[in-house]
């Protein structure tokens, strides 16, 4: 029956033009939401069903396009810009990569607003989140089915406002709103990279379009080229990656993400899993071509990658915050997809995006239930014990972490066997050795959180049970979550693989070994009720605070760059370049009062200014 | 007796027919329709010279502009008169003889617009300025009013007096008082140049007067301040559109640019009119002043056009884009200045700024449409007077007339600075001192209102249409 | 434009002036009489204030002189030339009087020419 099915789903044919319906529905529903104010049923419907019918129409496109590899649906609305060489399109374009991108930011974004209608239910701004909420995925499928980079840059653009008014939701909070704007700026830095490399790539290529750039570059900078062709590309290509660095949270603009947690939880899950962090990873494997035309740019991806993957999974292992390990926990995540990209793995890369997706959408939503229950408490420490209280929670919970620790035979593992797999056979052995490393640890810390949150002993009584809404967006996602073995088939024909060298035994074993043995080890420390308790050694305690503060990334940013930014400001507080204005004020006014002398009001000194003429004017003709 | 002479024979049938009602029976109403009948009138039989052949008579000239510049005149004449009943029937005075006086002000300026000789130049002039100073001082025991109306009129005299000695010398020199005698070589022949430039001298006194150009400007503050707002609003329109016509037309065709000294003369009186009329506008509280002093650095900017023929690259009149350019920006000007006006008596309570505050809260159609001819005024894109201003740079810029430019450039932003004041005070929050209970809407008003948005948004949006039709005028 | 002759007629004007006032100020005597800050040193000696309001009338009747004066003069030029010009001629000099005779009536109903009353005429 399934194959039946299936084979029904290869022949049938819908319209290119849905593709079109599918950012716009949640676009306009986000309109009505900001416009109108209906009652809050209506609200949900709009806004969990906009989302829902985008998900509806991207499910049937995986169907029609089930099996089939290569493939490529355009449907535009028609002319943006035209100036000159310069023509711009309102047009979309869905192959494999961005089947899986529109695929996961629907289905998962659908569940996320399912969960969303109970999570938020007792807020005041129901509806303005939900407009929001739509905002941001509307953008972010514009994002991945842009047909050229400026429509690209549109949807890139969307996502960070949107996500500045999300994560500034509460915004009577100072903190969060201080969040915000971190989120903003840090993401603004990589978007001016970008915008500069956008520049630079229609300086050279003469187009925007992607397609047409990808193998223009490749005509333009071809491999053996001269060096200049070269180093042009590898330019382009740097400031692409900045961009990427930026909204993926990648080093070294990384550290906007953690307090992007001032959100709404399922902001948080929709920033980590759908939307927004992975716009990067999407950019660069768009642009596979255009990378690979740069060994240099892909080594410094790969670079980037190593080091945050293992920068944010050590910091991930002190919080105390579940958010915060969850957002370091992503960090690091996302590390490895760069990772997987900068050795020229892409569909990889893509397939742990996928998983990724599902897993940390369970994670966050789970992790949005558990504050839910407790208080709003986020401490990891105050928790405890809750495995009998909240059992789908645990299980979910359970779930997310085993596919985050890529224990065997979950989604997780697969996906990121593969990368390990793929690292080697690009040859790069020491960023396998520090992939594995970063598996780890990342191992570890799952098992830490989970072992704390839901042993031992009960510290805190449950107040609130999730809303059975929440509960089935729980169940669904538990699903791919564990069982997304598959890679889409689309992708590998898309992207490029490497050539298999086949592993050693011990590159084969030690992924699969190490995950059980880090969550042993953690058990073991739980056991020896390690975690949460105090550490005798300053040393030690120095460490466990540098690590807790990511590596005190923030520290050095203020002082290398706020503090005297802030000097800076004070020195030119009377600002002089307003100086030069200010006298020009001066200068006006002193004319007006000069020229307002001669309005006395006096009927002789009037009749006496046309004598004046026409005195002046024939002097100057008797003295020229 | 062609049909050219029709508008004004039906403007005089007008002023007789309203004398004879007005000796038998006084009635507002009455008066009132037998003045929007005679302005209909005019009106239709002057549209229907619009695009006909015209004809030069000794003392007139109907070419292809003339019958559309009065056209534009009466249209601007009959926006003033739509709103003159319930202005009037709020004046403590006689409200009859109002309309008399602006028929045949209108008559005034109808022959000046159309003479060709200095007898009927003057004439015309002298009607018109005579029956500006009864509507001056048309506004009861007022004081300010009286005074402003005994200043007009010996002021008038004075520069009257000054355009005669020109007239005078001219004649003198070429024998003859027609226009189009005057580029004629001296008929004379033995007088030197400067005897010339002497009497073109006086009669650019007189003319800087009338349209209150630097350093005769001081007048103008103290009438628009003074007079009856409708009054102002003609003498800002009416009085000046005539005598800049006039003017335009004497310096072409007496080919005046061909002294040096006279365009230095010109040039430095628009320069100083474009930064002396900004700069007095500058802190100015009293509404009607600030228009004065805009109307000043407005006219300044317009005489740049008088300079274009100076410049060797065109001969005057063969270039129609300059003509455009005159007749676009006068009647972008003329209808911002006529909307303001209107905008203003709608709201007589109103005198300075300070009583704006707040003005968008209570009134937004009123506020809306002063602040859209407050921006037009300043030139801003979308709006009618940036494309007038637009003409002007742009015909200045092909003749590389780099002084007057940047003069132009200066004033524009100082005068930015108060034209955007008024709107940043109505959209102030009211401070609850500014009383806005007697402003009542009529429905003339608003009507009148978004007519005014129409014509500033939509010739400023589309220009092209009106453009067009102005070409094809000029060329004709 | 500047040439000697000029300049020395300048500087002559502005001695001469200038002599002529120093002369007359220096060889004047300086009598401190009341009588010398009057308008008029010689003649009947004013009296009274100048400050007197003059009736309206007074003016109106003499305005209404000088039009019918005007008219009277341009009756004159036309008369000359009755033959030359002919009906043409008739007609706009019928219609010149038929405007004045309209501005008569009006006067006349405005009161202008009711001396007597005081409530009468332009207020």
């Amino acid at each position: 029956m399934l194959t039946n099915f299936l084979s029904y789903g290869v022949d049938m044919q819908i319209p290119d033009s849905l593709l079109m319906l599918i950012p716009l529905l949640p676009f306009v529903s986000s309109l009505i939401l900001i416009f109108v104010n209906p009652p809050k049923k209506i609200v949900t419907l709009l806004g969990v069903g906009s989302v829902g019918c985008a998900a509806l129409i991207a499910l049937l496109f995986n169907i029609s396009l089930w099996g089939q590899t290569d493939y490529v649906i355009k449907a535009g609305f028609g002319n943006w810009m035209t100036i000159d060489k310069l023509v711009i399109n309102f047009d979309f374009y869905l192959d494999a990569l961005s089947l899986v991108m529109i695929s996961i930011i629907t289905g998962v974004g659908f569940f996320i607003h399912l969960y969303s209608t109970g999570f938020m239910d007792e807020d005041t701004d129901y509806r303005r989140y939900f407009a929001y909420l739509n905002m941001f995925v509307s953008a972010m499928l514009v994002l991945v089915l842009a047909d050229n980079m400026l429509l690209l840059y549109l949807g890139w653009e969307g996502v960070g406002l949107c996500s500045y008014l999300l994560i500034g939701f509460w915004y009577k909070n100072r903190d969060n709103n201080m969040a915000a704007n971190k989120a903003f700026l840090m993401t603004r830095i990589g978007d001016t990279g970008m915008a500069i490399g956008l520049f630079l790539l229609f300086y050279q290529l003469g187009t925007l379009n992607i397609q047409d750039m990808q193998t223009q570059a490749v005509a333009v900078w071809a491999p053996g080229s001269d060096l200049q062709g070269n180093s042009m590309a590898t330019l382009c290509c740097l400031l692409l990656l900045a961009g990427a660095v930026g909204k993926s949270a990648q080093l070294p603009l990384q550290n906007w993400l953690p307090d992007a947690m001032a959100g709404p939880t399922p902001v948080s899950a929709l920033i980590h899993a759908a939307t927004m962090v992975t716009a990067g990873v999407y950019l660069i494997a768009r642009n596979t071509q255009l990378f690979q035309l740069s060994p240099d740019a892909m080594f410094v991806v790969a670079l980037v990658g190593t080091c945050t993957l293992l920068l944010a999974a050590t910091a991930a292992m002190v919080q105390n915050d579940v958010k915060r390990i969850l957002a370091y926990s992503t960090i690091s995540q996302i590390g490895y997809m760069f990772l997987a990209l900068g050795v020229g793995a892409g569909s990889v890369a893509v397939f742990h995006l996928m998983t990724h997706a599902f897993f940390k959408a369970l994670l966050f939503l789970s992790a949005g239930a558990l504050i839910y229950s407790v208080h709003h408490e986020h401490n990891i420490f105050k928790m405890g014990g809750l495995l009998k209280k909240l059992p789908v929670v645990a299980a979910s919970f359970a779930v997310g972490c085993a596919a985050l620790a890529s224990l065997p035979f979950t989604s997780g593992f697969f996906s990121k066997e593969s990368i390990l797999e793929k690292i080697v056979d690009s040859g790069h052995t020491e960023l396998w050795w520090a992939a594995v490393i970063g598996a780890f640890i990342t191992a570890f810390y799952s098992g830490r959180l989970f072992f704390v949150v839901f042993l031992g002993k009960m510290q805190q009584e449950p107040n609130h049970t999730p809303t059975k809404t929440m509960h089935i967006a729980l169940l669904v996602l538990i699903v791919p979550s564990i069982f997304a073995w598959m890679q889409p088939q689309g992708l590998i024909a898309l992207m490029p693989g490497l050539p298999s060298k086949g592993l050693s035994d011990l590159q084969h074993w030690l992924p699969i070994f190490t995950p059980i043995a880090a969550l042993m080890l953690a058990f073991g420390l739980y056991r020896a009720n390690f975690f949460g308790s105090e550490l005798k050694s300053p040393a030690l305690q120095s460490i466990h605070q540098l690590l807790k503060s990511g590596w005190g990334f923030d520290f050095i940013y203020h002082h290398l760059f706020v503090l005297p930014f802030k000097w800076l400001c004070h020195i030119n507080r009377n600002d002089i370049i307003d100086l030069f204005y200010r006298r020009l004020e001066d200068t006006a006014r002193l004319m007006h009062g000069f020229v307002t002398g001669f309005q006395n009001g006096r009927l002789r000194s009037y009749s006496a200014s046309l004598v004046l003429f026409c005195v002046l004017a024939i002097s100057w003709v008797v003295l020229k | 007796m062609s049909l050219h002479y029709l508008p004004a024979i039906v403007l005089i049938i007008t002023v007789l027919l309203s004398l004879t009602s007005l000796s038998l029976k006084r009635h507002h109403g009455i008066a009132y329709l037998i003045c929007g009948g005679g302005l209909l009138l005019t009106m239709l039989s002057l549209f229907m010279q619009i695009g006909k052949t015209g004809t030069t008579s000794e003392l007139f000239v109907f070419d292809a502009i003339t019958p559309f510049l009065s056209l534009i005149l009466l249209i601007v004449v009959s926006m003033i008169w739509v709103q003159l009943y319930q202005w009037l029937e709020a004046l403590d005075e006689r409200k009859e003889e109002y309309y008399l006086l602006l028929l045949l002000a209108t008559l005034g300026s109808l022959i000046m617009v159309a003479s060709n000789h200095f007898t009927s130049f003057f004439l015309g002039l002298e009607l018109m300025s005579l029956s500006f100073v009864g509507l001056v001082a048309y506004s009861g025991r007022e004081f300010k009013g009286q005074e402003a109306g005994v200043k007009y009129l010996i002021l008038s005299a004075v520069a009257s007096a000054l355009m005669l000695m020109g007239m005078a010398i001219l004649y003198l020199q070429y024998g003859t008082l027609s226009f189009n005698d005057l580029s004629m070589q001296g008929a004379s022949g033995t007088l030197p140049s400067w005897v010339t430039v002497t009497g073109i001298i006086f009669i650019l006194g007189g003319m800087f007067f009338k349209l209150s150009l630097v350093p005769c400007h001081l007048w103008v503050a103290d009438l628009f301040e003074g007079a009856p707002l409708a009054t102002s609003a003609l003498l800002a329109t009416l009085s000046k559109l005539a005598a800049f016509v006039v003017l335009w037309r004497i310096f072409s065709l007496g080919e005046w640019h061909t002294h040096a000294v006279i365009v230095d003369i010109v040039a430095a009186v628009a320069i100083a009119s474009m930064l002396v009329g900004n700069f007095l506008g500058l802190l100015q509280n009293n509404l009607l002043r600030l228009l004065a002093y805009s109307s000043i650095a407005h006219f300044g900017y317009l005489l740049i056009i008088l300079l274009l023929a100076a410049s060797p690259t065109t001969a005057f009149l063969t270039s129609t884009f300059s003509t455009e350019a005159v007749v676009f920006y006068l009647v972008a000007y003329l209808f911002t200045l006529v909307g303001v006006f209107s905008v203003l008596m709608q709201m007589p309570q109103i005198k300075t700024q300070q009583d704006l505050t707040g003005l968008f809260w209570h009134k937004p159609t009123l506020a809306i449409t002063l602040a859209l001819l407050m921006l037009s005024l300043a030139g801003i894109p979308l709006t009618i007077g940036f494309m007038g201003k637009f003409y002007l740079v742009m015909t200045a810029v092909n003749h590389q007339m780099w002084w007057l430019l940047s003069a132009l450039v200066i004033g524009s932003v100082i005068g930015l600075f108060y034209y955007l004041r008024v709107i940043m005070m109505m959209i102030k929050a009211p401070d609850g001192e500014s009383d806005f209970s007697g402003l009542t809407m009529t429905t003339n008003g608003q009507l009148l209102n978004y007519l005014i948005i129409f014509l500033v948004i939509g010739f400023g949006t589309f220009p092209a249409a009106f453009s067009q039709l102005i070409e094809t005028l000029s060329r004709g | 434009m500047i040439s000697t002759s000029f300049l020395v007629y300048l500087i002559a004007v502005l001695l001469l002036t200038m002599t002529m006032l120093l002369v007359s100020h220096l060889l004047n005597p300086k009598t401190g009489k009341r009588v010398n800050k009057l308008p008029y040193e010689s003649g009947i000696v004013p009296s009274g204030t100048t400050d007197i309001r003059w009736n309206v009338n007074y003016f109106l009747v003499a305005i209404s002189f000088v039009i019918f004066d005007l008219e009277a003069v341009f009756l004159y030029i036309w008369s000359i030339v009755v033959m030359e010009a002919g009906w043409q001629g008739f007609i706009i000099t019928s219609f010149f009087i038929f405007a004045l005779l309209i501005g008569l009536f009006y006067e006349v109903r405005q009161g202008a020419f009711d001396w007597g009353k005081k409530q009468g005429g332009i207020e």
